[in-house]
């Protein structure tokens, strides 16, 4: 019995064919599959039995798909441990060397790799992508936060002082 | 459960639900609008408000403006320095907002940083200093403003009729041998009138308090007397342990979403404070005694000191290795909903067997979403439910299997011990035979220990010592990944308690002598 094919398709229309363990590391995805083909094994020859299944993901374009799937294709046959975001010594533990390279980005591609990370609940590439954030802002000054992430100051000088001022203690450490 | 989904259903087609019952809570309470110090409102309040308003926002939170709020939070949770947080409150209103939330600056504090005086909140403690309130009144997040507004529940309010006519009934007290119509109501039972015989035979499966006529039949502690008499003793409270001082001024002004509580059973105070009080006669006889034996013991933890300000509490849970226990308040009160084991109740979530058992929602936020309402209308149903307040002096027996949960209407002390009467010993060696993952508070380093004494003195058979396996922790069972022959262990102690187990008379002997293939053939009931 051959595995019927399957078929991504970005909100820019282009269709990506691809593996069913590589889709599969989206567990909306899987989910998605678990409804499509109940009981593989069990079932009968169907007449559609050829015909692909296309699977819409109207979050995600092109560019960013293209990211994903690499991604899931280089872990397609990594069990990734079941409860990894709650465990706080996961939380703390090094962005993996492999993943740090690949998401080595503009910082474009990484904001739209993590929300796409996020809607197709890869929560793997999703916690390295956060911590990839965690790393960009660790270390920096407000100013240089500011910058990074383009954000403006909406704070009066008095408030701002005063935050400052209140906030000396891990300052002076 | 199909009485539930029933339940649900009606609820659904009736509107006017919360005045079906004197104690339901009405609507008009559980939607009580509070105010955050900073001005940050519930999301919904965004649909609202000007497009000015989404401007400034999207200013204020820069190239996140896209992100959803947990996304947010999560990348907040990973800077683990008070430095790091520290400037970003200093980033933006936006980010001073989120920064600012109090989960964040504790996970700091239990990642290794210290204070020694409470200010108030996490951060402030953290920071040495009381914090101005910024206005972040274009922050729209349900994220940051549900947890302040669970934490300014009030209970007085929500649970006044409970409080009004348990105030009533707590100088009701009647003799054991009455007879007590049900009416969701705990009854009060003279101390003196409770007997063993009562006991095992009217009482052993329902909750009741015991109360007695001496007023100093139990001490009278308080925090502050606690704290005047051990300022400086640790005590375990969940995940941090603080000397009492410490934990007072916490316990004066905080607003977590769940407040710590202290639960200790080994602190040197713990030891001192064990010495001056006496439990009840009824509660007295307790097969997990056997567990001591040669001046030396492999018992779990069993009696407490329970300390919590207003707002702790337990969400639902059934007591461990299916003991049962006893809870006197000796200051505050206590709110108590009890529900019989067989009755799943609303808002928790059990697996098959009740190995996983997940209550997702906090205690305020379990009652103001109208659980404490469903449970109202499961006990009308059920007809076996109890809902109650403790005062200083009642205690209360909580049956072997009970689901129970506890709210603290005041800073309250109380003492629990959880132990077996001999009338639940069938069950609890059920628990041990069939739940044998389940099992917890026994400490394998321990037991093993336990058990090669008495393999010395001959009283136990040494093949039991190869039931072990690699013992390489000493942590408690339930948070490991191994079981213990527990139940072989209790049989054969009971045994030399000439005690016998019913169902199961034979095991001992055929274990002992037959191989272990044996066993898995008469394990099956």
């Amino acid at each position: 019995m051959t595995e019927r094919k399957i078929i991504i398709i970005t909100s820019d229309g282009d269709k990506f064919p691809v593996e069913r363990k590589v889709a599969e590391k989206s567990i909306l995805i899987k989910n998605m599959l678990k409804n499509l083909l109940p009981a593989e094994e069990e079932e009968e020859d169907d007449e559609d039995e050829d015909e692909p299944i296309e699977i819409p993901t109207q979050n995600v374009r092109s560019a960013v798909m293209k990211n994903i799937l690499e991604w899931c294709d280089h872990y397609k046959d990594y069990n990734f441990p079941d409860d990894e975001q709650d465990d706080d010594s996961k939380k703390s533990a090094p962005i993996d060397a492999w993943d740090k390279n690949f998401l080595n980005v503009d910082q474009e591609m990484l904001y739209e790799i993590i929300l796409a990370a996020n809607y197709l609940n890869i929560k793997p590439l999703l916690n390295a992508g956060c911590k990839v954030v965690a790393e960009m802002i660790r270390g920096k000054s407000p100013e240089e936060i500011r910058k990074t992430f383009n954000i403006v100051n909406d704070f009066t000088p008095e408030e701002e002082a005063a935050i400052r001022r209140e906030n000396e203690w891990a300052e002076d450490r | 459960m199909p009485g539930q989904t029933e339940e649900s259903r009606k609820r659904q087609k009736t509107p006017t639900a919360g005045t079906f019952h004197p104690y339901a809570i009405p609507a008009s309470l559980s939607l009580q609008v509070v105010s955050h110090p900073l001005k940050i409102r519930p999301a919904g309040n965004l649909l609202l408000a000007r497009k000015e308003t989404e401007e400034k926002l999207h200013m204020s939170m820069g190239d996140f403006y896209r992100f959803p709020e947990q996304l947010i939070m999560d990348i907040l949770g990973l800077l683990d320095s008070a430095a790091d947080l520290g400037h970003m409150m200093c980033v933006s209103r936006f980010f001073y907002a989120f920064a600012s939330s109090d989960e964040l600056w504790k996970q700091v504090y239990l990642r290794g940083e210290r204070f020694d005086r409470w200010l108030g909140s996490w951060k402030e403690s953290i920071l040495r200093c009381k914090q101005s309130a910024i206005d972040c009144s274009i922050v729209h997040s349900d994220l940051l403003f549900v947890p302040y507004q669970n934490s300014q529940v009030d209970y007085s309010r929500l649970f006044e009729k409970i409080i009004i006519t348990e105030n009533k009934r707590r100088h009701q007290v009647m003799p054991a041998s009455a007879s007590i119509p049900y009416d969701l109501s705990i009854p009060r039972l003279d101390e003196n009138t409770m007997t063993a015989l009562l006991f095992s035979q009217r009482f052993h499966d329902r909750p009741f308090i015991l109360k007695s006529t001496d007023p100093a039949r139990w001490p009278a502690w308080t925090l502050d007397t606690l704290r005047a008499r051990f300022p400086n003793t640790t005590f375990r409270q969940e995940c941090v342990q603080w000397p009492l001082k410490l934990y007072a001024e916490y316990c004066a002004s905080n607003q977590d979403e769940s407040p710590l509580y202290l639960f200790d059973c080994n602190s040197e105070a713990m030891k001192q404070l064990k010495t001056e009080f006496v439990r009840p006669g009824v509660f007295s006889e307790d097969m997990f005694d056997v567990f001591t034996r040669h001046g030396y013991s492999c018992r779990p933890d069993h009696t407490w000191l329970i300390v919590g300000p207003h707002r702790s509490g337990s969400t639902f849970h059934k007591d461990p290795n299916s003991t049962s226990a006893w809870n006197t308040v000796l200051d505050g009160s206590k709110l108590w909903i009890m529900l019989p084991p067989d009755v799943t109740p609303p808002g928790v979530h059990t697996n098959e067997d009740e190995s996983e058992v997940t209550s997702p929602l906090g205690l305020a936020e379990w009652v103001l979403s109208g659980f404490f309402n469903d449970t109202l209308k499961v006990a009308r149903a059920e007809q076996r439910c109890a809902i109650g307040i403790t005062f200083p002096g009642e205690c209360l027996h909580v049956p072997a299997g009970w689901w129970h949960m506890v709210i603290n209407l005041e800073d309250t002390v109380a003492l629990t011990a959880n132990f077996v009467p001999e009338c639940k010993l069938e069950e609890v060696a059920r628990f041990f035979r069939k739940k044998q993952d389940q099992v917890s508070g026994f400490h394998p380093a321990t037991v093993l220990e336990f058990v090669r004494r008495c393999v010395a003195a001959g009283e136990m058979d040494g093949g039991l010592l190869q039931k072990f396996g690699e013992v390489d922790s000493n942590d408690d069972i339930g948070e490991l990944d191994v079981q213990l022959p527990i139940y072989e262990i209790f049989e054969r102690l009971l045994q030399l308690n000439g005690k016998q187990l019913k169902q199961h008379r034979s095991l001992w002997k055929s274990l002992t002598q037959q191989s272990t293939g044996f066993r898995f053939a008469i394990d099956i009931e």
